[in-house]
């Protein structure tokens, strides 16, 4: 590398800083391990010149812009976030606490653009689909699993609502 | 649920059989099935339930797991109050930075517990290395490591 001059007062010094340029193509990573997809580009505050954001190709997915607020690390091989993205709740298994499968979830209603979830819709095969208000659910990992005192009533497509 | 007379002394509604656990698909604490349950294990001397085998599938080895890690035994499915220690093989290991670092080999447990004394990782095709549980930020859908990738000597 060429030697540089510096014009600087209180700033870090290029070593201590990242290189945006090597970003593109980073794996971005959840809080449990998961590869999300890759970064596909940086995006700083007009004004403050911070960065606001990321724009992640999520594998399967689509594209996510996620706030700086649910980013915990920042290096040239990986972006690690402090979340595991709710939009990733969907397609997973509905248990409920006597360990019936009720469905899966077929969509992630959010509050407003967060990543807190506000209800998951569940399908289930020959039954209408319904609602489940995050009060309900005890767990989200690899399944949902409900709490003992919901009162999800599941019926069939053929039921009058 | 019981049946007929009984010459217990107690009240048998609350209790449950074997019929009630055995074929039942057996869930971890992140909801994940494991397997079905096989096999209920009782003490030979005192005759208190000790715990439970899994049948994990054709291709894969059964466990038994004790029972203080069973939290409730539903209608439909056993549930665990913890994470088998032993799935975490085959995830991916990423360094504090995100790097990869490579993939779960093998688990040390702390005595038969399912607590993790530490990981062998493999890197590459010949690179294994032993990673102390202390190491382990995180273990979730793969494992995040809270030292830098240049600190690990393969």
């Amino acid at each position: 590398m060429r030697r540089v001059d510096y014009i600087i007062t209180n700033e870090k010094r290029i070593e201590e800083n990242i290189d945006v340029s090597k970003l593109k193509g980073i794996k971005v990573i959840s809080k449990s391990g998961h590869v999300l997809g890759k970064l596909s580009k940086v995006y700083l505050d007009r004004d403050k010149l911070n960065v606001e954001g990321v724009l992640v190709r999520m594998n399967g997915l689509g594209k996510f812009f996620i706030g700086m607020s649910y980013i915990v690390r920042f290096s040239e091989s990986a972006i690690i976030l402090n979340i595991e993205p709710s939009v990733l709740i969907k397609g997973k298994k509905v248990i409920d606490y006597e360990g019936k499968i009720l469905g899966i979830v077929s969509k992630v209603i959010r509050k407003e653009e967060k990543n807190d979830v506000v209800k998951l819709q569940i399908s289930s095969f020959l039954k209408k689909k319904v609602d489940i208000p995050i009060n309900y659910v005890d767990i989200i990992s690899k399944a949902v699993i409900l709490k003992e005192d919901h009162d999800i009533r599941q019926k069939y497509i053929w039921q009058r609502s | 649920m019981t049946s007929g007379k009984n010459i217990f002394g107690k009240d048998l509604d609350k209790s449950i059989t074997s019929d009630d656990i055995l074929g039942k698909e057996v869930i971890d604490k992140d909801g994940a099935i494991i397997g079905v349950a096989e096999k209920v294990f009782f003490d030979s001397k005192d005759l208190e339930f000790i715990g439970i085998a899994v049948d994990k599938g054709l291709l894969k080895k059964g466990v038994s797991i004790g029972k203080d890690y069973i939290a409730r035994v539903g209608s439909y499915a056993v549930f665990l109050n913890i994470s088998l220690a032993y799935e975490i093989r085959g995830r991916q290991v990423f360094d504090k930075e995100g790097a990869f670092v490579g993939k779960v080999k093998d688990i040390e447990l702390k005595e038969s517990e399912n607590s993790i004394a530490a990981i062998i990782v493999t890197h590459g095709i010949s690179k294994i290395t032993r990673i102390d549980s202390t190491y382990i930020e995180t273990i979730g859908n793969n494992v995040i490591l809270n030292l830098n990738k240049k600190e690990i000597v393969f």
